[in-house]
């Protein structure tokens, strides 16, 4: 679908691309990703409330609330993670670029691999720095060594390890640091090539110089992908997205450009959470 | 408005809004009592309105301090971000007034108790221009957009005024007169007046700013400002 900026998203992305001091005339964003009236429940819980919002390629949306607001509810819809939550229930629709990702002969594997992500906690695989990266690749049908050796450059200086790790290829990646091991999470999600990157709080638990390092690999890679990131951490919200959306009670209060969201939000609810009103 | 989780961060807030209002009070009384010193020839008011100014300097220095260090310790956004960016500017706006103030009781100083120049009344304009500075210290304490508005609206007259009082002064000295100094002393305050006037319009447009997260600056002045789509805060 292409939303020229004279829709309600194409304006949006123009608003952001503005805050941005990207030249806004004559601009057009794709939508990602569409949240089409999309209620979720956890068993009788239910966690989402009619959601609809609209993801544009190639910039990046940060997801803000309290806990239990919904926020990493709807992330994982993204790429079917919740089907592996017992007893749950969509409705509604989640499109990617026009297709809805729930339908029947949709391949989860392979929506998994156009759909990455990276979670809170690093969790690379109990083997070699160039084993985390290489696996993606190996498994959807890359098996030339030079071809493997190639992505894997690739995607370690894309996010920004390889100077860090070229020379212990072959370590545990283990034995990198908390920082180190995040950015080896986010090079095996961009290894098989994906469309969109979710990060569910991938700084929370990382010190400020490595918590640096993810934001800045952020702003680099929205060049290249559509990433959505869930965090807790306001200034970080601020500090890396384009656009902003904020959810409260499973209820999607108020999307927006970042800069108008933390400056001149247009909801109460929204201004009393992002002020520390909230309590 | 309901407060922050944070009290520490609300008695901070509290306290740099209790500043700048004195701040503004002592401003106010400063520029009052700079024009009654120079209409009045009194030289010992003039005096002490001169030394007072470093308690204005003093209050400009703890709020920007104060502000700085909200801006390090809290990283406020929305609303508490607007309000410490526009009092930082209105500190700036204030810490003029009173220099302004001071300028008013110097020439007051230089012409001594010599005879006025009657020729131009300055008394209008001086009421006025302390209106204005009032009034827009009111909206910011009120936060109220349309009396604010009205400030941006009113500083036409006080520019009037003052465009009346150079032609006056320049129909005296060109007739000639023997009170040239005098008359080129309240223009010069005339001056000063019609500078007051600017400093309160930044003032209002800034509050205008803190309510409604819009700026009307370097634009004509609206008469009103409508509600901003679905903006309810």
């Amino acid at each position: 679908m292409r939303l020229a900026a004279s829709t309600e998203l194409g304006a949006l992305g123009v608003r952001a691309a503005q805050g941005l001091g990207v030249p806004a005339q004559g601009i057009e964003f794709r939508t990602k990703i569409s949240v089409r009236g999309v209620n979720f429940f956890y068993g009788e819980k239910q966690a989402l409330f009619d959601v609809s919002v609209e993801i544009p390629e190639r910039q990046a949306m940060a997801f803000i609330g309290p806990s239990g607001c919904g926020k990493s509810t709807l992330l994982r819809l993204f790429n079917r993670m919740n089907d592996l939550v017992p007893g749950t229930r969509l409705g509604g629709q989640v499109l990617l670029e026009g297709e809805d990702i729930y339908a029947p002969e949709v391949d989860e594997v392979e929506l998994r691999r156009r759909v990455g992500m990276v979670f809170q906690k690093s969790n690379p695989f109990p083997k070699s720095i160039y084993e985390n990266v290489a696996y993606g690749p190996r498994i959807h049908g890359v098996t030339k060594r030079g071809e493997l050796d190639q992505r894997v450059e690739e995607t370690l200086r894309q996010a920004a390890l390889w100077d860090e790790v070229r020379d212990r290829l072959r370590d545990s990646a283990l034995s990198l640091s908390g920082g180190q091991q995040q950015r080896l999470c986010i090079a095996r999600a961009l290894a098989v090539q994906p469309d969109v990157l979710l990060m569910d709080e991938p700084a929370s638990a990382l010190d400020p110089l490595a918590t640096a390092k993810i934001e800045e690999l952020v702003h680099e890679l929205k060049a290249q992908y559509t990433i959505v990131i869930v965090t807790h951490n306001m200034q970080q919200a601020a500090r890396v997205s384009d656009l902003t959306a904020y959810f409260y009670l499973g209820r999607l209060v108020e999307v927006g450009p970042t800069g108008q969201i933390f400056t001149t939000p247009r909801k109460q609810e929204t201004e009393d959470y992002i002020t520390g009103r909230f309590g | 408005m309901s407060e922050h989780t944070d009290k520490r961060y609300e008695e901070d807030l509290s306290r740099l809004r209790r500043s700048l209002v004195e701040m503004g009070g002592l401003v106010e009384r400063q520029i009052g009592d700079a024009v009654r010193s120079f209409l009045g020839g009194d030289r010992p008011l003039g005096e002490t309105t001169i030394v007072r100014d470093h308690e204005v300097n003093h209050y400009d220095v703890d709020v920007d301090d104060q502000c700085l260090r909200l801006l390090a310790l809290h990283q406020p956004a929305a609303r508490d971000l607007r309000f410490i960016t526009t009092v930082l500017k209105i500190t700036t706006d204030l810490e003029r007034i009173g220099d302004l103030a001071v300028n008013v009781c110097e020439r007051g100083l230089e012409i001594g108790g010599s005879e006025r120049a009657p020729a131009l009344d300055l008394l209008p304009l001086a009421d006025l221009a302390r209106r204005l500075l009032r009034e827009s210290l009111d909206a910011f304490v009120h936060e109220d957009v349309n009396l604010a508005l009205k400030v941006c609206q009113d500083d036409d007259e006080v520019d009037a005024m003052h465009r009346r009082m150079v032609e006056d002064a320049l129909a005296g000295l060109r007739g000639g007169t023997e009170a040239a100094v005098e008359m080129v002393a309240h223009l010069f305050v005339s001056k000063y007046l019609e500078r007051i006037g600017d400093h309160a319009t930044n003032i209002a447009e800034m509050v205008v700013f803190l309510v409604k997260g819009r700026s009307i600056r370097h634009v004509a002045p609206p008469t009103s400002i409508g509600t901003d789509g679905d903006r309810d805060v």
